[in-house]
């Protein structure tokens, strides 16, 4: 792959087509976004620089989650009490992500987000203070909401299986 | 939009496993079912894809939020730096989230402009695991155990050192030498000699940009996956090779060929010319360097302090107060006051030889209470095979839980250990007034044989508890391994040799 600034650009934009779908994969993998963030940032790092022993071009989404899956065990390594999922499932879920491809994640976030746009206010609410970053855990929205920890995690789940069931709805009648 | 073909789940399943996986990206499953799902996606690749794509929902349903609550705007290059810190509120700070940066055509004009995928986080890139009769000639002083950050110099007049990065790359280095951290993936050195085990620091044959290399002044030495030693000195490298190959290419003879040397050779190098000249007598030059590279030096895995009498069913230590940091030992007359110490070794991830010699490292803190400790501690091992008694933890033992009544192996009515599962392995004599035995002082205690402490979960479990001492009123505090200062119980472990 070159390197000059074109070249660069070129890497830079080959990344950005497969980062929705690392993105997925390390989620699943380390399951913390914030961990997830930063190993995406190593694993972009290497390809930045390692991107002269790419021989093949087109293998650049194969060898990128070659990379991120060596990241990934070698975190579960280091990690060493916590939680792993199994080398060969991680392994297996490199194919899979690299198979699903980032078009398939685009067109399930316009489906989603289009499944926010119907959901009843009060669940909007909750989801977007689940997720828009001021808190760490759902002990903390319980307070806000005035829940059990229970509770908010039924309400959370029950809110996150209808936008599940509607992304499938949305996809499916689009599919061919 | 369209869908890309693969496999499906019927309705009912994809119901149950949505809320399954929804759990897992929470934590909110438990060890039984985290592995049952695991299994599960071993053998279901529509359960995979259904979990990646969930995981895909994570990030969109955050960058919604995130964009709603009126996130910084994607597109901007201020500031553009993926792992900063933003201010949300007074006392609260959000990380960046990196699709902030490489979310548009603009974000990656910050990348290329800006450079800041190369600009990794400063935080701690290597540990300084262990030290032997190390002299330093500046900070930091031995009995610490410092976090190394990115640039950060070495410069060590006499002794040794390791460092393990968090690559998990083990170097040995030897003084005098004068090195520098230049990622968690290179060392530069300047002068001195050093040995590298890159082992199974990766969990295949990395390859190029994730290999480790020792930059000097004239030449970067590449491994190949392998254990190495090399020196280096005015433009002249040493270099044995153990296990696996390496590459050295010289900076200094531009357009060289680069050298190319696999286990067995022992060259020196002339980097002005890039020539490489067999050299039999440099193997016992590297042989101490080469046998520290088949030891490694382990924290432990849990570590906890019990008391006797009113405190029996107590768990001390716990709860976040200062005392997490610390190991208190102490006897007395009764039994009731005793304080005793349980550490737990993990080697289940290490290629260990169990026939070979272990040693086990602790240290002391800061007097407890400002009262020196003289006394003699002694340290015992659960025996091989322990099967805990009614009311005991198992090998498994939780410090968060762990108490005088229920410490695997402890002779609850005694002032010493008697328990039939423990066996002696020293006496330690310690005094903390002593001027030759400041804070950070190492005490080593050696276990001639591995496996004559190893449980068959690869665990070893040491208890120290004080034999007798000078009054009965001090407490010997040692550094725990949540220290910040001083390293906490070690095990250096004999590996595997090929």
């Amino acid at each position: 792959m070159p390197q000059n600034e074109d070249g660069q650009h070129e890497i830079a934009a080959r990344l950005m087509q497969d980062r929705r779908a690392l993105y997925s994969y390390l989620l699943t993998c380390v399951r913390d976004s914030h961990l997830a963030e930063d190993l995406l940032q190593e694993v972009t790092q290497i390809a930045l620089e390692s991107i002269g022993d790419l021989r093949d071009p087109d293998r650049f989404s194969n060898w990128l989650f070659g990379i991120a899956r060596r990241r990934v065990l070698l975190h579960a390594r280091k990690a060493g009490r916590e939680r792993n999922l199994p080398a060969d499932v991680v392994e297996l879920l490199a194919s899979e992500a690299e198979e699903i491809g980032n078009r398939h994640f685009l067109d399930r976030e316009e489906a989603l987000r289009e499944c926010l746009e119907g959901l009843p206010e009060r669940s909007r609410r909750i989801i977007m203070q689940r997720y828009d970053g001021s808190i760490n855990h759902v002990d903390e929205l319980a307070k806000q909401l005035g829940r059990t920890v229970q509770a908010t995690y039924g309400v959370l789940k029950r809110i996150r299986m209808k936008l599940a069931a509607c992304i499938q709805g949305k996809l499916g009648e689009a599919a061919p | 939009m369209s869908t890309t073909p693969g496999p499906s789940l019927e309705p009912s399943d994809f119901a149950r496993d949505t809320e399954l996986l929804l759990a897992m990206f929470d934590d909110a499953l438990d060890d039984a079912e985290f592995d049952a799902l695991a299994a599960r996606m071993r053998d279901d690749p529509a359960l995979r894809r259904h979990a990646l794509l969930l995981a895909g929902d994570e990030e969109t349903l955050r960058v919604w939020a995130a964009t709603a609550a009126g996130s910084p705007d994607a597109a901007s290059c201020e500031p553009c730096c993926p792992t900063a810190d933003v201010a949300t509120s007074p006392g609260k700070t959000r990380r960046r989230p990196l699709w902030a940066m490489l979310a548009s055509a603009a974000g990656v004009a910050c990348i290329l402009a800006v450079g800041v995928l190369s600009s990794r986080p400063a935080g701690p890139l290597a540990t300084i695991t262990r030290t032997v009769n190390a002299q330093w000639a500046g900070e930091p002083s031995d009995g610490v155990r410092p976090q190394l950050v990115r640039g950060q110099r070495i410069e060590l007049d006499a002794g040794q050192v390791e460092i393990t990065f968090a690559t998990g790359v083990r170097t040995w280095l030897q003084g005098p030498v004068s090195a520098r951290i230049q990622s968690d993936r290179s060392i530069e050195v300047t002068r001195g000699t050093l040995a590298i085990d890159v082992g199974d620091s990766d969990p295949e044959s990395a390859p190029a940009g994730e290999q480790f290399a020792v930059v000097t002044p004239d030449a970067r030495i590449v491994d190949l996956g392998t254990r190495f030693a090399l020196s280096i000195d005015d433009g002249k490298i040493d270099l044995v090779v153990f296990e696996g190959a390496v590459r050295t290419e010289s900076l200094a003879a531009r357009g060289s060929k680069p050298i190319e040397s696999v286990a067995g050779e022992a060259v020196r190098i002339d980097t002005a010319t890039a020539v490489a000249t067999p050299s039999a007598d440099l193997e016992a030059k590297f042989s101490e360097l080469e046998q520290r590279l088949y030891q490694q030096t382990i924290p432990a895995a849990a570590d906890h302090y019990v008391r006797g009498g009113p405190h029996r069913n107590a768990v001390d230590g716990s709860g976040g107060g200062p005392r997490d940091d610390t190991l208190l030992l102490k006897t007395q007359r009764q039994y009731s006051a005793c304080r005793r110490a349980w550490i737990r070794f993990d080697l289940s991830k290490i290629d260990y030889e169990p026939a070979g010699p272990a040693t086990f490292v602790f240290r002391h803190n800061e007097p407890a209470d400002r009262r020196d400790f003289h006394g003699v501690v002694g340290v015992f091992a659960l025996r091989p095979g322990y099967l805990p008694i009614p009311q005991e933890q198992g090998l498994d033992w939780d410090e968060e839980t762990l108490t005088w009544n229920n410490a695997p192996g402890n002779d609850r009515h005694g002032r010493v250990i008697k328990h039939e599962h423990c066996v002696p392995l020293a006496e330690v004599e310690i005094d903390t007034s002593a001027a030759d035995q400041p804070p950070g002082t190492a005490y080593e205690v050696p276990i001639p044989v591995l496996r004559d402490v190893l449980q068959e979960d690869s665990s070893v479990t040491l208890i120290l508890c004080v034999l007798s001492q000078d009054g009965h009123g001090p407490n010997l505090s040692l550094a725990a391994s949540d220290n910040p200062e001083i390293a906490g119980p070690e095990l250096i472990v004999p590996l595997v040799q090929p």
